[in-house]
């Protein structure tokens, strides 16, 4: 009984501990945005690895979940004759909530976990350490400068989902619902309030912060070699997919009282 | 006194250290002065490269003080450790050159990122560095695309560019060849001629004579002696005596016996 109570305690404190670390590293890393100008060429090799690296994936994420909406939106408006309405239902669902979250699951899967396994191979090799040795701040240099890019880059990223998923939904209810394309683009338009937009660029831009800083703290956190960096990058993208989808559930009640 | 005093440039008084539940080090105290090359000497794990952590400050001593220059860096936080790491440079054991920079990028790291100097001078120095080392014409090539005492030796360059005055060496022999090695330990040899003051952690007696001015040996976590590499020989210590020749331990039935018969089987 002692035993398993001494488990559970090491285990509460384990998690209390992991908590504590990636919060002292977001603070950190957030801190290091200050004066991220003497990292300006690593900041901006990373703008371009998680925007122009990932324009391929979201733009093929946005055309298929815009045309997978049209057919099934469809399916579901036709015994009440609204077909016609289909791109209303694709512009509000991708803009408020599967464009940011597929987006951003999609660039865990790409951008999170290279960055976890890249920081790790860089711990497991003494490269943190020699960033040390050298007088660099390697949270600054490392996390500050992925964050930048991440908080950056994804909302945007966001933007091209969302406009290729309704586009792409546009394709599927031109080809195969006959809509005229006047009357999908004005009800697309027409369904999105302003707060839709505001909204659906608050959320991927948190969304960034959570890949970047999981990525990071995976990567930062790694302890023993190869295997190590495997099983960090395995956990970033546990870890970042988990909590995308519930910061999306929080965020989302968060705006409705608001809205 | 005072006179010796002047001349210490790095020293662990009573440093202790435990990872995790690990006491790394006891009551470690070392010192390296001004302009010698001081060599840890010591088996594996028996925490030589810690001490080079420590003086570094990547590690935190439990308790003791660690001085360079005469200042206790013990209480320093990271951002105040900054300025007394820029004093000295480390050669790591695997070199740890950043796989996204260009050899020469590599070396001209610390002078790129402090930007002290004009572009020309970093570029002169970073080439003048590489020649020292015999490795001018790999400038422009990416570490992976190095042998390993190829990458040591760029290690070596870019503790030389930085311009610091104390180098540390973390095992700059070890995997290497016989051909790699002499040349290594010929280069830490001619920058004790320029006046560095430098610290090399290694188990290679051969390197370790080749290089000394002052020998410490290190058995599990404890300096077991501190002398020139004459005294060294002439230790009548047991663990020092089975470190120079461990044929000894043979004696005393430690090794392996292959003479009872194959691996595997029951003799």
């Amino acid at each position: 009984m002692e035993a398993t109570a001494d488990i559970v305690r090491d285990r509460v404190a384990g998690y209390v501990l992991t908590v504590q670390e990636f919060a002292l590293l977001c603070a950190h890393a957030i801190a290091g945005l200050r004066g991220l100008g003497r990292h300006a060429r690593e900041t901006l090799i990373q703008i371009e690895r998680v925007g122009v690296g990932s324009l391929f994936i979201v733009i093929l994420t946005g055309t298929f979940t815009g045309m997978v909406l049209a057919l099934q939106g469809a399916v579901q408006l036709e015994p009440y004759g609204a077909t016609i309405y289909v791109s209303r239902l694709i512009s509000t669902s991708v803009v408020r909530e599967l464009g940011p979250v597929l987006a951003a699951l999609m660039i865990a899967g790409r951008v999170g976990t290279g960055i976890a396994s890249e920081i790790a191979s860089m711990k497991v090799t003494e490269q943190i350490d020699a960033l040390r040795a050298e007088g660099t701040d390697p949270i600054q240099k490392l996390a500050s400068t992925r964050l930048a890019a991440c908080v950056l880059m994804i909302p945007l990223l966001t933007v091209v989902t969302n406009g290729i998923a309704v586009f792409g939904g546009w394709v599927v209810a031109r080809l195969y619902l006959s809509i005229d394309s006047y009357f999908y683009w004005t009800w697309a338009f027409e369904a999105l309030r302003l707060n839709d937009i505001v909204f659906g660029l608050i959320k991927p831009a948190v969304f960034g912060f959570i890949i970047a800083m999981v990525g990071c703290y995976a990567g930062f956190s790694t302890r023993g070699g190869t295997v190590g960096v495997g099983i960090s990058t395995t956990q970033s993208m546990v870890s970042s997919s988990i909590l995308i989808l519930a910061a999306d559930f929080f965020l989302t009640k968060l705006f409705m009282a608001f809205a | 006194m005072t006179a010796t005093v002047a001349e210490e440039q790095i020293a662990l008084r009573r440093v202790t250290l435990t990872l995790g539940t690990h006491r790394v080090l006891r009551d470690v105290s070392v010192t390296a002065m001004r302009g010698e090359t001081t060599v840890i000497l010591g088996a594996s794990g028996s925490g030589k490269t810690t001490i080079l952590r420590l003086i570094l400050g990547l590690y935190r001593a439990d308790s003791g003080a660690i001085l360079i220059g005469g200042r206790d860096i013990t209480g320093l936080t990271e951002r105040e450790l900054m300025p007394v790491r820029l004093e000295m440079a480390m050669v790591f054991q695997g070199a740890a050159l950043f796989d996204s920079l260009t050899v020469g990028e590599n070396v001209g790291y610390r002078l790129w990122e402090q930007r002290t100097v004009s572009d020309h001078e970093i570029e002169s120095r970073v080439r003048r560095s590489l020649t020292y080392v015999g490795l001018e014409d790999t400038i422009g090539k990416m570490p992976a695309e190095l042998s390993g005492g190829m990458r040591k030796r760029v290690g070596i360059a870019r503790a030389l560019a930085s311009g610091a005055q104390t180098i540390l060496y973390d095992e700059p022999t070890a995997g290497l060849d016989p051909i790699n090695t002499c040349m290594t330990a010929r280069l830490i040899k001619g920058l004790k001629s320029q006046g560095l003051t430098q610290i090399v952690v290694t188990h290679d007696l051969d390197t370790a004579h080749a290089v000394a001015d002052r020998i410490v040996v290190v058995d599990r976590g404890r300096v077991i002696f501190e002398g020139s590499p004459e005294d060294l020989k002439a230790s009548p210590l047991p663990a020092i005596q089975t470190f120079l020749d461990p044929s000894l331990l043979a004696a005393k039935g430690v090794f392996p016996r292959p003479e009872l018969g194959e691996w595997g089987e029951t003799p």
